[in-house]
């Protein structure tokens, strides 16, 4: 039985511009038969502030601003969605949490992310996030395709189990040796909800706002 | 002979034609597909033999599928001039060569617009293209 339950999942520093290269199948056919879009998002980009940016469905530029003892992000809440790995905090944030550094390899992370994703759908609406090819590819470029086989391979199985979904990466490719900000200013999206304008690119408040809407099923 | 090279004019005028090779190729090498926009795109297209123009935009996501191709064929064919133009910002040269879709692939032959390509296409096919312009 499929679960019934929407997906929004980040697939942060995932870019179009590594699509010819490294060919992700799954990938490639979402992009031609789901709604597609352009995250913009301007240097400097930091997985934090992009992510809480999501989640608190408004531009925030500094984490001091946000407390997240005492509250959950306000999509979270809105949503009443289970959060997955989420890099809001270090450990990441939420039923699955990890080290947001280099000793995590992506192949781990990815099949743990999967896992739990495909457990919890069937309860409720899920956040997730992939970190790998942010986390990785600053310092080894290399990996590139491997990873995105990986992703490619952790979003077949994923949606082989979800009807509704929003995928996207909160900008494109990492650029530099460390996360300091720099990465490409595009990146992906693609989803089962259609946005109000599709000339326009995404920015990162609209992405939670159309999770609300997916989980509401205001769009039918 | 000899005298004809030490000739300081002649000297001059080889010392400024090689400024402008070097200078052309340092261009290419830190922007290998050009930024165009209304200003620069005719001299752009006329000053170069053959041009090939990637018309794309912010929205667009197969132009950055695209994009990256454009820049390896860009590294690959240095006797050819790559150029990308945003045609939200430059809706003149959009109406001009009457660009309905994104992305949209245009070849240029001294100056004028010989060839195009809808859509987000394998490397190939635009190669192809570049080659039976060079012949």
């Amino acid at each position: 039985m499929r679960g019934m339950n929407p997906l929004l999942l980040g697939i942060d520093g995932l870019s179009y511009t590594s699509f010819m290269k490294c060919n992700p199948r799954t990938l490639f056919t979402l992009f031609s038969s789901t709604y597609r879009g352009v995250v913009l998002n301007k240097k400097p980009q930091f997985p934090q502030t992009s992510w809480m940016s999501v989640l608190e469905l408004k531009d925030i530029k500094d984490m001091s601003a946000v407390n997240l003892n005492n509250e959950k992000p306000r999509l979270l809440k809105e949503t009443n969605a289970v959060a997955i790995n989420l890099p809001i905090t270090n450990p990441t944030y939420g039923k699955l949490s990890l080290p947001y550094d280099t000793s995590v390899n992506a192949e781990e992370e990815i099949n743990k992310v999967t896992q739990i994703v495909l457990e919890l759908i069937e309860e409720s609406p899920v956040i997730a996030s992939i970190t790998a090819i942010d986390r990785l590819l600053h310092k080894d470029p290399t990996e590139k395709c491997k990873i995105y086989s990986l992703v490619d391979s952790a979003v077949r199985k994923i949606l082989n189990k979800v009807d509704d979904f929003i995928i996207f990466s909160l900008y494109g490719e990492p650029k530099g040796e460390n996360e300091d900000g720099n990465h490409e200013d595009y990146g992906v999206f693609l989803a089962t909800i259609p946005r109000p304008s599709e000339h326009d690119t995404v920015k990162l408040q609209e992405i939670g706002e159309l999770f609300i809407k997916l989980v509401k099923k205001e769009y039918y | 002979m000899n005298d004809e090279l030490n000739d300081p004019e002649l000297q001059k005028i080889l010392s400024k034609k090689a400024n402008q090779i070097l200078n052309s190729l340092k261009e290419k090498v830190e922007e290998p597909v050009k930024h165009l926009n209304s200003k620069n795109f005719e001299e752009f297209i006329t000053k170069n033999k053959i041009v090939v123009v990637d018309f794309w935009a912010e929205w667009c996501a197969p132009c950055f599928i695209l994009a990256p191709i454009i820049e390896e064929l860009a590294n690959d064919y240095p006797q050819v001039a790559f150029g990308k133009l945003n045609t939200e910002e430059n809706q003149d040269i959009v109406m001009r060569y009457g660009i309905m879709s994104l992305p949209t692939v245009m070849f240029f032959k001294n100056g004028e617009p010989v060839d195009q390509i809808l859509g987000a296409v394998p490397r190939e096919e635009i190669e192809v293209r570049i080659k039976a312009l060079l012949e």
